[in-house]
């Protein structure tokens, strides 16, 4: 699943794909842009927007090429979902600790995750907002639990005083790592790209392949 | 006789030399359309007897769906055969030369056969494109009625059906004449981008599609900006609807590439046969289709495949579009 890990598995410099999640005003956009730009605006039509950032670390000398994919949170835009998980390396799932339906949301989108990507993908749910701890609606108890229950990590952030934000990005990066590491171990010392070339290899004699396949066309 | 066999090794001589030549990126990617488009040439001969084979395999009876998987990687693995035969022929002029060959071939192996990609392509491209047409066929005919539908609307009633935010709607781009009213408008909003996406099939190179749709979100982004007044990077929630917009506007402004294009006569019968009186883009799946298949790799997960992937989650929606559910056409 996932390919997009481990693109340069030998110079130790890895690219992972992250889709963010999260209804409308939970704040996913300006959690991901006070990270990538270090930019944060209070009101609320902003010109303060992305739907697709970057970001390079340097985690122990492994480098880290992070994509970071905005979502549409529209109801009616849910079937789409899948077409933008693929191939994602971390999901970021963010709701507002202020909004109880926004945390009911989130759990939809693990069990769609779950189902589409299983284990591969490292999940991560944030309660954004604690700056609004007074307005909590969320409890702490409850989402941790609930957490821990669905294998996912919890982080509390407020993009607006720039609290938990790098913790978060740091730790997902951490798991994507450890995750690919096991992923190509797993797969022996071939890079994904041989996997592909050797996929390629049954197709040199194009003649036994067409008869080969000829079984295949009848089927449809 | 002799002199035959001398000109030709003359020849080769010469190819050689011209190899030590065009080592530096900018030069190679001329060097290599040049030599593959030649028929003297190693290369050229190369590419023609597999594009002479793949043709006989893929045109006519191997005209079918099912082979896609198997063409596709076929030309994959042919850019990368003509790339290791070019690095075999630059060994060979470099020890020729008495000159060890340079070390960082190897890891440069995966971004060479990327640079040859699109340069054999346009050889294989009327029976690949006719194969990703065949297997996205059904799909893109429920993406045409949903076209369909999407056109009749003015341009106004389709923001508000794709429930583009009202702060994003270029009002001021809808000019009047004396008797025309604003809510009928049609093909006046976002025209720049438009414009641009309508371009996707005007080429058949992967890389170039890939710019074609990073200019489009340029556009729109642009435009975006102007209504708003200040620079505004478009999120999800915004680009989505957008971007749905443009796709039902744009049209097929010609059919490209054109018919004469696709050789065999049989061909030309399929693709008469599907895609007519369809607006829009015609074959806008398989065209996303083979874009990802064929793309540079090292797009993975970055801004171009996060566009690809946003102009086919359109594609997607659009099909689900039912305005006005007809009687069962569908009887099997």
């Amino acid at each position: 699943m996932a390919t997009g890990a481990g693109a340069a598995a030998g110079g130790r410099s890895f690219s992972f794909k992250v889709v963010l999640l999260g209804e409308g005003c939970v704040g996913k956009t300006s959690l991901v842009l006070r990270y990538c730009e270090n930019k944060f605006n209070d009101k609320h039509i902003t010109t303060l927007q992305a739907s697709f950032l970057t970001k390079k670390l340097n985690i122990g000398g492994k480098r880290v090429n992070l994509a970071i994919w905005d979502t549409a949170g529209q109801e009616r835009f849910h079937a789409l979902g899948p077409i933008y998980y693929r191939d994602s390396n971390g999901a970021i799932l963010v709701y507002d600790i202020t909004d109880e339906d926004s945390f009911q949301k989130v759990k939809n989108w693990v069990k769609e995750l779950r189902k589409m990507l299983g284990n591969e993908i490292c999940l991560c749910i944030v309660g954004n907002k604690i700056d609004l701890e007074k307005e909590r609606h969320v409890s702490v108890q409850e989402a941790e639990m609930y957490a821990e229950s669905v294998g996912a990590k919890h982080y509390h952030t407020s993009a607006k005083q720039n609290k938990g934000i790098e913790e978060l990005f740091l730790d997902l990066c951490k798991r994507m790592i450890e995750t690919a590491q096991v992923d190509e171990r797993a797969r022996g010392n071939g890079s994904s790209q041989s996997g592909i070339a050797r996929r390629g290899v049954q197709i040199i004699d194009d003649e036994p392949q067409v008869q080969s396949s000829g079984g295949c066309c009848s089927s449809g | 006789f002799s002199r035959g066999a001398e000109e030709i090794s003359w020849k080769i001589e010469e190819i050689l030399e011209e190899l030590v030549q065009h080592q530096e990126p900018e030069s190679l990617q001329s060097y290599l359309e040049k030599a593959l488009e030649s028929s003297l040439h190693p290369l050229g001969k190369l590419l023609r007897a597999l594009t002479v084979a793949f043709q006989a395999t893929y045109s006519g009876i191997g005209a079918n769906r099912h082979l896609l998987p198997m063409a596709q990687e076929e030309v994959k693995f042919y850019s990368k055969k003509i790339w290791e035969f070019y690095q075999g022929l630059l060994r060979l002029a470099l020890e020729r030369k008495g000159r060890a060959p340079s070390v960082d071939a190897d890891p440069s192996l995966g971004k060479g056969s990327s640079l040859v990609l699109p340069l054999i392509l346009p050889g294989f491209y009327p029976e690949l494109s006719m194969l990703y047409m065949l297997q996205h066929q059904r799909e893109d005919e429920l993406y045409c009625q949903g076209i369909v539908e999407l056109s009749l609307f003015p341009d106004i009633q389709l923001l508000e059906f794709l429930d583009v935010q009202k702060h994003l709607w270029p009002l001021k781009d809808l000019t009047l004449t004396s008797n025309q009213r604003r809510s009928l408008i049609k093909d006046k909003c976002f025209l720049s981008a438009t414009e641009c996406l309508q371009k996707l099939i005007t080429t058949v190179d992967p890389r170039e599609k890939l710019e074609i749709l990073r200019k489009t979100y340029e556009e729109l982004e642009r435009t975006a900006s102007r209504l708003l007044g200040a620079d505004y990077r478009l999120p999800m929630d915004d680009l989505l609807p957008l971007l749905m917009f443009v796709v039902s506007r744009a049209k097929s402004v010609e059919f490209f590439p054109p018919l004469e294009y696709f050789r065999v006569e049989e061909f030309q019968g399929k693709l008469l046969g599907f895609g007519v009186g369809c607006v829009g883009i015609q074959h806008l799946g398989a065209e996303i289709h083979l874009i990802r298949d064929l793309m540079d790799p090292t797009n993975q997960g970055g801004m171009l495949d996060f566009l690809l992937t946003a102009l086919e989650s359109c594609y997607e929606h659009i099909q689900r579009i039912r305005l006005h559910p007809k009687e069962n056409s569908h009887s099997s």
